[in-house]
């Protein structure tokens, strides 16, 4: 069975490489992008089954969501991380599910395993 | 019989509240970034055995953590500066300071390619030594962004000793608080020319743009009537 992949959307390249290896360590595919565009050309060119998107990605969560429908990937859970905004913004976004950094390394964990069925 | 009830703020008061809830906003934002950084690679590495502590992935883990524990604290100065000077809340000691004492040698402690420094001999400002050098500093880093090289000339100009920065080319806006959503630093420097704004309007001097350069302004003094 193929490990389920999560797309990690986030500015700050420190943050981004921290979430990669605690999700790959997981045993998650994992695969990176620093802003929305780079997001949605990953999505489009590998499917992710959940993305992770940075709240302050230059706007990344931003209309992501129709973005993602006018790309065939409606489907796709969204989970929203942000140190300034709150879940009713990520909800307004389409989002699935909603982090506030910072958050427990735990709870990623057990939120990623809960968005790809784990 | 007083009347009391409900009293509207000003459209401007409003306004002012907004801004400023945007900008603490933004301020929450960029801390808990680095924060989130610190208190994660902690964590990984006390999950690493003593013997992968010790090797590369321990060293880049406990890297990342200093480096964002600076950040952390680079901004909470900046944030507590920014805000005590708003209330007047920093003693000022105006003395006459060479500008030469308010500028750091090296490229690599504002982040910049190259620095090159270029001052009139013999210049000197009536000044707060280290609200100057707060100031000063956070043109260079603000400059330096994304790694640019950086020139600043200082000449006497008038009253005032003008002191320009040219790095990565700035606008007017860069000078204003910035706001919710506003594009994201990494370096921990976010906050420096709000403080270095204020630094400028508590020391009697000016903070400007001048086609793309930071330029400080501060009163001049003439060295041979004050003790360097």
């Amino acid at each position: 069975m193929t490990a389920p992949h999560v797309l990690v959307v986030e500015h700050d390249l420190d943050l981004l490489d921290l979430i990669f290896d605690v999700l790959d360590a997981e045993g998650y595919r994992v695969s990176r992008a620093r802003t929305g565009a780079e997001a949605l050309e990953s999505a489009q060119r590998e499917r992710p089954d959940v993305i992770l998107v940075d709240a302050g990605a230059g706007g990344a969560d931003e209309g992501v969501r129709s973005q993602l429908k006018e790309r065939g990937l409606g489907d796709v859970p969204l989970l929203v991380v942000s140190g300034e905004g709150g879940p009713q913004r990520a909800a307004r976004a389409g989002a699935h599910g909603f982090l506030a950094k910072p958050f427990d390394l735990g709870t990623l964990i057990e939120q990623v395993a809960s968005m790809t069925a784990r | 019989m007083s009347d009391i009830g409900p009293t509207i703020a000003p459209v401007e008061a409003r306004e002012e509240l907004s801004d400023r809830a945007s900008h603490l906003s933004y301020v929450a934002h960029e801390v808990r970034n680095p924060l989130a950084t610190a208190l994660w690679s902690a964590e990984l590495l006390t999950r690493l055995s003593a013997a992968d502590r010790a090797g590369a992935r321990g060293e880049k883990l406990a890297r990342m953590c200093l480096r964002a524990i600076g950040r952390v604290r680079r901004l909470v100065e900046d944030h507590l500066l920014a805000e005590r000077l708003d209330v007047d809340g920093i003693p000022i000691a105006f003395e006459p300071v060479a500008v030469d004492a308010l500028l750091p040698r090296e490229a690599a402690a504002i982040g910049a390619a190259d620095l090159a420094l270029d001052v009139e001999p013999g210049l000197a400002v009536d000044t707060d030594a280290t609200l100057a050098r707060r100031a000063v500093e956070a043109l260079l880093c603000a400059a330096a962004e994304g790694g640019a090289a950086v020139r600043l000339t200082a000449r006497r100009s008038g009253p005032a000793v003008r002191i320009q920065v040219e790095g990565a080319p700035a606008t007017p806006s860069d000078l204003a608080d910035r706001q919710r959503g506003d594009a994201k630093d990494v370096g921990g420097s976010a906050l420096g020319l709000g403080v270095a704004r204020r630094a400028a309007a508590a020391l009697g001097g000016t903070l400007s743009v001048d086609r793309g350069a930071l330029v400080l302004e501060l009163p001049a003094i003439d060295p041979a009537h004050g003790e360097l």
